[in-house]
């Protein structure tokens, strides 16, 4: 991954514009991560049809999967290393699918589930709407104004810090420098004094412009929701209760069996 | 009228660099003053001090008559737009028509007007088919395009210009001295670009090393030759070839 991907969250083709209203995106993702964390920390197979919804909102969104993926990865190691010490703490036997193992073990495979139907459905959602999208409903959702700039800002200034790097460690590299652990101190100080002129400058720049802390206007209204936004909530929802109520992959492997025998 | 008056001014950075010493001029309604002078002779500071982001260490900057106070810095931004030498420092927000916006809708506008101006600065400046794209994806010249339509946007009295046709091509450079030419604003504008000066200037500044080396009308200032090689400068290149 380049160091200036790092900050970019609008992997869609921005002259498309949002599929969905980033209000009605936020709201299900939400309903989503809350029914998946809702199951058990023995459950796996049962929550497998959830991923109908990451899959559905990725292909519509038109979401880069590879970018997803490659994001994803950088974030396994974390979850692995989490999950990793369930089966040295969790030793009791059990048979699972025909063969003996420890609860450790299942408890290990539902964390990275878990992960896997989560990261991507809200990699997903930040792509399709956008930092600024996300800004925006926060924003009508009636988050304070304060708050909101406040996040708004900061991503401002981490995709700063991002630029600055890029462009402190090509102008190294360019030079033939080599970047090591020993000369990181001399890249890092640079870095710190350059993103605070830099954030120096753009503040001075907002402030010449007139702009007095509120970056999400009162009069502009973003969610306006349509009855099409309001079908597409109910269904997942009803989607999502489903799945959490009943065993699906069961049901419907009974279904089958019934059919054929 | 005096628009800025700028009395004895004196600014060094915290590290100790001496950028302005003892400096005075006035800027009058109406005119289109330039201020040129070699690297780091102190132009960006200047504007940066005449915009308030920058405070004097001695002096006065009295904007319309009254020192700038607090709520006078208020009105002086309402009513000045400045340009910034890099662009970058300036865009803002994820796409170009929103940032071009932001100034508008800081004055309190409604949408509709607010739209209005918006698109009537990027046809100004000639990038409306920019106007979805992020401003970090933008060319070097787009962004300066960008950032003055972000000032046309707010339409100033006043408009302070930092380099405003470094990375532009010729055709764009053009527009922007048209555009510049036709205003009935007063302008400074801190330029590298003497030929820009002898066609929209009316008077100009030349500094050096922080101070005034030279203050007068434009053909006068420009055409001498030793006057100009002592600051570290060159006449412009329209008249080099009718001299030599
Ligand atoms: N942030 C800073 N900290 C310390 N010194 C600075 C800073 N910015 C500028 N200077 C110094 O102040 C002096 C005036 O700089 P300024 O940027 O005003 O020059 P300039 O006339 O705009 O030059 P240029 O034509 O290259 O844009 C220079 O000597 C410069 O080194
Ligand atoms: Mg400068």
């Amino acid at each position: 991954m380049r160091l200036k991907d790092l900050y970019r969250t609008e992997i869609y083709d921005e002259s498309r514009g949002p599929f969905f209203s980033p209000l009605v995106l936020l709201a299900v993702t939400f309903v989503y991560t809350v029914a998946v964390v809702s199951f058990d920390r023995y459950q796996t197979f049962r929550m497998l049809p959830l991923a109908a919804y990451p899959i559905f909102i990725g292909s519509f969104a038109r979401v880069s999967g590879r970018d997803i993926f490659r994001k994803m990865l950088t974030v396994l190691p974390f979850v692995i290393f989490i999950g990793i010490w369930n089966p040295f703490f969790d030793t009791t036997r059990t048979e699972y699918l025909g063969i003996m193992i420890s609860m450790g073990w299942i408890s290990f495979f539902s964390l990275i589930l878990k992960f896997l139907l989560i990261v991507p459905a809200t990699l997903i959602m930040v792509a399709a709407t956008g930092f600024d999208g996300l800004c925006r409903t926060a924003a009508s959702l009636g988050l304070p104004d304060v708050l909101v700039t406040q996040f708004f800002l900061l991503q401002r200034y981490i995709r700063l810090l991002a630029e600055e790097t890029h462009n402190i460690v090509r102008a190294r590299v360019f030079r033939g420098g080599k970047i090591t652990v020993a000369n990181a101190g001399n890249i890092c100080g640079p870095l710190l004094l350059r993103c605070l002129s830099r954030s120096e400058r753009i503040h001075s720049a907002l402030m010449c412009r007139g702009f007095g802390g509120q970056l999400y206007h009162k009069h502009r209204r973003e969610n306006r929701i349509s009855v099409h936004d309001l079908i597409f909530v109910l269904t997942w929802v009803l989607f999502f209760s489903m799945v959490r109520i009943f065993d699906m992959p069961v049901l419907i492997g009974d279904l089958i069996v019934g059919c054929v025998f | 009228m005096k628009v800025f008056e700028i009395e004895n001014i004196c600014y060094s950075y915290p590290d100790g660099t001496k950028a302005l010493n003892d400096l005075s001029f006035s800027v009058y309604e109406g005119e289109i003053l330039g201020i040129a002078g070699a690297n780091g002779s102190g132009k960006s500071t200047l504007l940066m001090l005449m915009m308030g982001c920058l405070s004097p260490l001695h002096g006065k900057i009295i904007y319309e008559g009254e020192k700038l106070s607090k709520q006078k810095l208020m009105i002086m931004r309402r009513e000045t737009g400045i340009l910034f030498q890099d662009p970058d420092d300036q865009l803002f927000l994820p796409t170009v028509w929103e940032d071009v916006a932001f100034g508008p809708r800081n004055l309190g506008l409604t949408e509709e007007e607010v739209a209005l101006r918006v698109n009537s600065a990027l046809r100004d400046t000639g990038i409306e088919a920019l106007a979805n794209k992020a401003p970090w994806k933008l060319s070097g010249g787009e962004k300066t395009l960008a950032a003055l339509a972000g000032l046309f946007a707010m339409r100033p009295k006043t408009l302070l210009l930092d380099e405003p046709t470094s990375g532009l091509d010729p055709k764009s450079r053009r527009e922007l001295i048209n555009i510049i030419g036709r205003t009935k604003n007063t302008a400074v504008i801190a330029t590298h670009d003497l030929d820009m000066v002898m066609d929209v200037c009316q008077r100009v500044v030349i500094m050096k090393n922080g101070t005034i080396e030279s203050d007068g009308k434009v053909p006068g200032v420009l055409t001498d030759r030793e006057f100009m090689a002592s600051c570290g400068l060159e006449i412009p290149l329209s008249l080099t070839s009718r001299f030599s």
